[in-house]
């Protein structure tokens, strides 16, 4: 048979949308995430500026707001706990070259479900507490289970059925809470407060800061060390890198993408799960202000290296602390942390800025 | 009959912003420069519309700035993904987050309203009236006061139809969508028929963004949208980025919209849980699409086929 | 290098007199060390199919890239009707009326044949196209060159031959009177090649020049008046057809008919390490284009697979390294039955792969050259025990960077910053040092400069001499010949010819790949 004989190019039925792999995206050091953050703080500044009647008291108290007190400095901590495991979500999956961009939308089911099962399981308040952030977990995974099937059997594009599932996650949350498990004293969605033998032990009392903080650090050690210390990472990262590579390696690119999408279900999952027992201590509506979407930033500050994220947890946390206290002194309101998540975003990623060093 | 026109009313009026906001995502689809910030372009689009709207008094000069806003946000985008080089899909997921967090800005901090934005006395977008023809039955009811929106999104479906069609920005953007070698070679440059191809978009969701503010209640908050950008996307993409599918899929989507909120009102499923619909339709869709086209696909060597950048990079 | 005497050049001028149409003198052009183009002249005249023949890398599409403005040649003039241009762009080669189709067409699929030739300049009023006139010039255009397409076609929708004359008919819309034609043939059927030979008569009979690249010397006699044959960089021959047999010009593509020097000595064949029974493959939609290939490697033996490429030689390989799932038939590897295993199966039984895709499949560019080297030892104890261990994997990379040669900055350098030397070096030190027991490697020294590609070879009979079978997938005959102990001629999916004994000489090798599709016919 000549060539010819065979038909012409038939149309190609890729998915519409094409995306490159991420690590491709932030192959640049964290030295261009530090660069990025201070430009960023810098355009913040002008935006405080251009709405602010105080710019300097409420710049400062943005950038220092955290460390003026024990309290905002334990508040800190708290967000940051929730951030960093978020953070480790997004990074897992970006590893595995895809994008999970449902985090949200699976810490949501996972914190009914903790506050649920934490809230029902009679047991000893240490038990009920690892079972409540295990369910957590497997919630997430549950929840992130979905998109993974449709993108491995049917390579149906997991931006948009892990969004989708967000909307999905928030109404049926509400659904849930209003229909089953309400607090009917309050006049919120919300469900009734667990009681403090439920609650992560605290710290700097009053502050929110708990051993989730611990939790987290853990996290990221394991990571660190499955990244860089196991075959099962370096197996992971080629996966997600360059699968034509993996395939030819005898490397099962499909069973390592399923793990590292179940991975980051269950860690955003988690995350939920400690943002309830931690912090707020019952499921309300909106307990979460955007974790999920905070991660993917975190993680792209810390470059997707598990101690990198850590950092930048810390740092964003910061941040959302700082804009707290901004709020009180000044009238500068806190969606500043949402402005500056975007034009960060955009810095850290940025092939252009920056190249001459970068090359 | 009534209740049925009744349904078949609220479908159009749930149509209008995912028509008009796919259709212009559909030109950024078709030339491969996905635009995934349509929900962003829309919500800064409400606010630009109902602001200025409310501020000159006139609603028709709202639009106008939504459309300008939505066209601006989108240039935004561009910007990043041919100037800073960013990736294109992130870009996107930082520009909604962005437009979140500058919409609850200047609410707050312009506007001096604490969470929900409802200026008194606004003129909304006029409702037509048909007169005599409402006594159609059905279809009468259903077209009966719909908004001058409704009629404008029409016009824009036919227009983008004739453009892809019939026009050379039509030629090029689908050139530009399949081969940039392709449209190289013949002189024309990707990266200038992509920016257009992406303001177009920002246009498209300026239109059904000023819908959502200047429609039927003169409010703006954060969660105005409730995901309908994306929704839109989502049409764009089931719709394979052409015209007619485009409409079908819109029209799926705003049939799904339609009847968790007719059912809302019937009060036999929880009204919480209906608000799922859309979106379960949504990878519903995908889901039956993809189902076609792995018949076609099933030889390919690797199960996981590795995906090129959107954009070359050089 | 050979600098074999050749058969004087023909210093009698073409047939036609007058200015030439086209003229290029002395056009030098060079990649870094490499003169790709050495003081190449060619002449032609309108109404003249000239034919440029010579191997792949003889500078044919350099040459016609400088004159295409794709291209610019370091010394030498071009001129057009006597008078010198600068050819600065495709864009101004158009304007002077250079116009070239591709191999590699760049058609837009979803667009008409009419939309496809006007793409860029379409007829307008206002913002739209006029349709009816794009299809009726088009239509004419057809009709004046007798090249059949239906102006309202999809391109999508055609054979390759129709997605050829679409891409003719765009240059001869743009009034072209210079034609370059890259390899016409090689995507066309036999009935599509001999009408296709009547149709650049008929434009060479309305005034058109037509320069025709081919390694089909038969399809070259049917065609053309006038040869140029380049061989490495330089002009060996520019004279008429008639006055040069098929075998003169076979010697003057290939140089010298002589036999190789043994510089490669023989191996010698011990038991079988790869066996191949009725292979068959089908490619990424769903067409075979392996049709039952039988084949065995033994030990201590290389084998070569030589053959034009897109002759079935890539699925056949992918086939064999566990990458895509064969049809039907068997593979045995070292006696077991390993047909359509997954790759990490077969690299267990002992292949090592060299692809022919380095950069997609071969390596991540976004990784370390380290991690690199070390991903194709994680089942061994080398890269550390039940942890990986960074100071073993660092001295495994250094070692093998050392051994092969690799030269990166520091075994943190990432891929993608290699030269393709190196990339294939540091592909080498992964693959072979393992001791592999079956070596199957497609196109190796492709794009290598001359160090790289002997250092390339050098390792692959070093590794026949260690006891290796060898399976070496190429398309460059002299590669094959020297190295391989047998050579199997692959001809659109099947083995047609096998040299076994003495090493055959390219001159016969070459035929035997070009006659191999006529046999089909």
């Amino acid at each position: 048979m000549t060539s010819a004989e065979r038909e012409a190019p038939r149309r190609r039925s890729v998915p519409l949308i094409v995306v490159d792999g991420v690590r491709r995206i932030v192959p640049m050091g964290l030295w261009q995430s530090a660069l990025a953050v201070i430009a960023g703080l810098i355009i913040c500044f002008f935006i405080i500026l251009a709405v602010g009647g105080t710019p300097l008291v409420a710049f400062k108290a943005f950038t220092l707001g955290t460390f003026q007190n024990a309290y905002s400095f334990g508040s800190m901590i708290a967000i940051a706990t929730v951030l960093a495991v978020t953070g480790f979500s997004s990074t897992v999956a970006f590893r595995a070259g895809a994008f999970n961009i449902g985090s949200e939308g699976q810490l949501v089911m996972a914190g009914l479900v903790t506050a649920v099962v934490a809230q029902h399981l009679p047991g000893p308040g240490g038990v009920v507490q690892i079972v409540a952030l295990l369910a957590a977990a497997a919630t997430g995974m549950l929840w992130i289970a979905v998109p993974t099937y449709l993108r491995v059997r049917f390579r149906i594009n997991e931006i948009l059925t892990t969004l989708m599932m967000n909307y999905i996650a928030a109404d049926l949350s509400l659904f849930l809470v209003n229909s089953y498990f309400r607090d009917k004293t309050s006049g919120a969605v919300e469900t009734p407060p667990l009681a403090p033998s439920r609650w992560l032990a605290g710290f700097l009392a009053p502050s929110a800061a708990n051993i989730g903080a611990f939790v987290a650090l853990a996290i990221g050690l394991v990571l660190w060390f499955v990244f860089t210390k196991t075959r099962v990472g370096m197996r992971m990262e080629v996966a997600g890198l360059q699968p034509a590579f993996a395939d030819y390696l005898g490397i099962r690119s499909v069973r390592y993408l399923w793990n590292s999408m179940l991975g980051s279900g269950g860690l955003a999952g988690l995350a939920g799960g400690l943002a309830i027992l931690g912090i707020s201590h019952e499921y309300i509506d909106g307990f979460s202000p955007q974790y999920g979407f905070l991660g993917i930033t975190v993680a792209l500050i810390g470059r997707l290296r598990p101690l990198g994220v850590l950092v930048a947890a810390a740092l964003y946390a910061c941040l959302i602390t700082g804009a707290t206290a901004m709020q009180a002194v000044s009238n500068v309101p806190y969606s500043l942390v949402f402005i500056l998540q975007g034009i960060l975003i955009l810095l850290i990623t940025s092939q252009g800025l920056f190249r001459g060093r970068a090359a | 009959m009534n209740a049925f026109g009744d349904f078949l009313s609220l479908t159009l009026s749930s149509l209008i912003p995912i028509l008009v906001t796919s259709i212009g995502g559909m030109f950024a689809e078709r030339a491969r420069a996905t635009n995934i910030a349509l929900d962003g372009c829309m919500l800064v689009s409400a606010l630009a519309a109902l602001a200025i709207g409310a501020l000159l008094h006139n609603p028709w000069l709202g639009l106008l700035a939504g459309v300008l806003a939505g066209a601006l946000y989108a240039a935004l985008l561009a910007f990043a993904a041919f100037v800073l080089k960013c990736d294109l899909i992130i870009a996107g997921i930082a520009a909604n987050l962005l437009a979140t967090g500058l919409t609850l800005l200047i609410v707050q901090n312009v506007l001096d309203s604490p969470g929900t934005y409802a200026p008194q006395g606004t003129r909304l977008i006029p409702r037509v009236p048909i007169g005599p023809l409402a006594d159609i039955p059905v279809i009468g009811r259903a077209l009966a006061s719909q908004s001058m929106l409704f009629y404008l999104t029409v016009a824009a479906t036919i227009v983008a139809a004739i453009v892809i069609n019939r026009t050379r920005f039509g030629v090029r953007l689908k050139a530009v969508g399949e081969s940039d070698e392709a449209a190289e070679a013949a002189g024309i440059r990707p990266v200038a028929v992509r920016t257009v191809a992406l303001l177009l978009s920002g246009v498209g969701a300026g239109v059904g963004g000023a819908y959502l503010s200047l429609s039927s209640v003169a409010s703006f908050n954060s969660d105005l949208t409730g995901g309908i950008g994306f929704i839109a996307f989502a049409a764009v993409i089931f719709g394979r980025a052409t015209p007619f599918g485009t409409i079908v899929a819109s029209a799926l989507f705003a049939l799904a919209t339609a009847a968790s909120i007719q059912l809302q009102g019937a009060g036999i499923i929880d009204p919480q849980l209906l608000q799922i619909l859309p979106y379960v339709a949504t990878i519903l869709a995908l889901f039956l699409q993809a189902l076609r086209d792995r018949r076609r696909d099933r030889f390919d060597a690797s199960e996981t086929s590795y995906l090129p950048a959107i954009i070359p990079r050089g | 290098m050979s600098n074999s005497p050749v058969l004087p050049e023909a210093s009698s001028d073409p047939p036609a007199s007058g200015t030439p149409l086209l003229q290029l003198r002395g056009i030098v052009k060079r990649f870094g060390s490499m003169t790709a183009v050495d003081h190449v002249d060619l002449e032609v005249r309108a109404g003249e199919i000239h034919s440029l023949l010579g191997e792949n890398g003889a500078g044919k599409s350099t040459l016609m890239n400088c004159l295409f403005g794709l291209l610019q040649p370091e010394e030498g003039e071009i001129l057009i009707d006597g008078r010198p241009v600068e050819i600065s762009s495709p864009k101004r080669a158009l304007e002077l009326g250079i116009g070239m189709v591709h191999q590699h067409f760049k058609l837009v699929p979803s667009l008409t044949v009419a939309q496809n030739v006007f793409l860029g300049r379409e007829p307008h009023s206002g913002p739209f196209v006029r349709t009816a006139d794009a299809e009726r010039e088009v239509a004419r255009l057809s009709e004046q060159y007798g090249l059949e397409v239906r102006p309202r076609d999809k391109v999508r929708s055609l054979s390759v031959g129709a997605q050829q004359r679409v891409e003719i008919l765009r240059a001869l819309a743009q009034n072209v009177r210079v034609l370059v034609l890259d390899e016409p043939t090689a995507v066309l059927t036999p009935a599509e090649t001999d009408r296709f030979f009547e149709v650049i008569h008929g434009f060479a009979a309305q005034g058109l020049a037509v320069i025709l690249i081919s390694h089909h010397l038969d399809e070259v006699r049917q065609a053309a008046d006038v040869v140029t044959v380049l061989r490495r960089g330089r002009r060996v021959a520019h004279q008429p057809i008639g006055s040069v047999t098929n075998r003169e010009l076979a010697t003057l593509i290939i140089g010298e008919e002589r036999p190789v020097a043994s510089e490669v000595s023989f191996g010698h064949p011990g038991e079988v390490r790869l066996q191949v029974d009725d292979l068959r493959v089908r490619d990424g939609h769903g067409v075979e284009v392996v049709h039952g290939v039988s084949l065995a490697v033994h030990a201590g033996e290389i084998v070569g697979v030589l053959g034009i490429a897109g002759n079935g030689q890539t699925e056949l390989v992918e086939a064999l390294t566990g990458i895509r799932r064969p049809a039907g038939g068997n593979v045995r590897i070292g006696g077991a039955e390993l047909t359509g295993a997954h790759a990490s199966a077969l690299r267990n039984a002992g292949l090592a792969h060299v692809p022919e895709d380095r950069n997609g499949r071969g390596l991540a560019a976004y990784w370390s050259v380290q991690n690199n080297i070390d991903v194709g030892y994680l089942d061994t104890e080398e890269v550390g025990g039940r942890l990986l261990s960074a100071q073993r994997m660092g001295i495994l990379a250094r070692r093998l960077m050392k051994e092969y040669d690799v030269r990166a900055s520091s075994p943190r350098q990432l891929a993608r910053r290699l030269s393709g030397g190196n990339a294939q070096k540091m592909v080498l030190s992964r693959e072979l040092s393992r001791d592999p027991g079956i070596v199957v490697c497609a196109e190796p020294t492709r794009g290598l400069d001359i160090a790289a590609t002997e250092f390339v070879r050098e390792r692959l009979v070093e590794q026949r001499d260690r006891g290796a079978g060898v399976l070496l997938v190429s398309s460059e005959i002299e590669e094959v010949i020297r190295m391989a102990d047998r050579v199997l001629v692959i001809s659109s999916g099947r083995i047609v010819r096998e040299f076994a004994g003495e090493r055959p000489t390219e001159a016969e090798v070459g035929r035997a790949m070009l006659e191999g599709r006529d046999d089909e016919r």
